[in-house]
């Protein structure tokens, strides 16, 4: 997905990374997020990235800009800094504990959300609804 | 093999290769999927803390609070993007420079 030279391809391996990611989340005993990752990042994301290359490519090629002169100066920098991570996860001393995660986490997500998250999700609607106006000002004939 | 630091592992793997992407990219659309690439990865760390960690399912919820925060980060980019494509005809950073002599 990043080191592809064709929109169409990077797009594909795109949307193969993210159903992975929510595999990713099923195996960490979230259901409910491996549905709604799916629903947002893999359908509604990748079509909104899809209308977005359609529009601001030519239909029969999809080629992007070649990247940057410095390429390898940029992956030794990322390299740098996962290594630097992997020191970070591997020398710090986690505080596991058992939790006490079901296995079907819905009931218990939308309880919780509810009562005692309700205040976040009334903060949440409100930023939706803020960018939803936001993205219709931006987009407006001028 | 089903541990902490195997999330964390994939998590770190994910985050360097989106900044890489983000880094070394031109085109617009790529850079919003890199970002996106590194969202995700903080929110496996996220759901992997929940599973394992002390704080059970709070992880979880936050992890949804981020990832609807995250989509509409996504819908406002993908707006700024088709303005400046019908600005500039083109979505080439390296290209958008409204101070350049014609």
């Amino acid at each position: 997905m990043i080191l592809s030279n064709n929109l169409k391809h990077s797009i594909f391996a795109f949307i193969a990374t993210f159903t992975g990611i929510s595999g990713i989340y099923i195996f960490l005993i979230a259901d409910f997020l491996a549905i709604v990752h799916i629903l947002l990042n893999v359908v509604a994301f990748s079509i909104l990235i899809i209308i977005g290359a359609i529009i601001t490519n030519k239909v029969s090629d999809f080629k992007i800009p070649e990247p940057v002169k410095q390429k390898y100066l940029y992956a030794g920098f990322s390299l740098l800094f996962f290594i630097l991570l992997l020191i970070l996860i591997f020398i710090t001393p986690w505080k596991t504990g058992k939790s006490e995660l079901t296995n079907y986490t819905i009931k218990a997500i939308g309880e919780s959300i509810i009562t005692s998250y309700l205040m976040p999700l009334e903060i949440v609607s409100i930023f939706l609804l803020s960018a939803l106006v936001g993205t219709a000002y931006l987009i407006r004939k001028r | 093999m089903n541990s902490l630091y195997t999330y964390l592992l994939v998590s770190a793997i994910l985050f360097c290769l989106g900044l890489y992407g983000v880094t070394i990219r031109r085109n617009a659309l790529l850079i919003l999927m890199s970002i996106e690439l590194i969202l995700s990865s903080a929110n496996i760390n996220l759901i992997a803390f929940s599973r394992f960690g002390a704080l059970s399912l709070d992880g979880q919820i936050f992890a949804l609070f981020a990832m609807v925060i995250t989509l509409a980060q996504a819908a406002v980019g993908i707006a700024i993007i088709l303005n400046v494509y019908n600005t500039f005809r083109t979505i080439n950073i390296d290209k958008l420079d409204i101070s350049r002599n014609k």
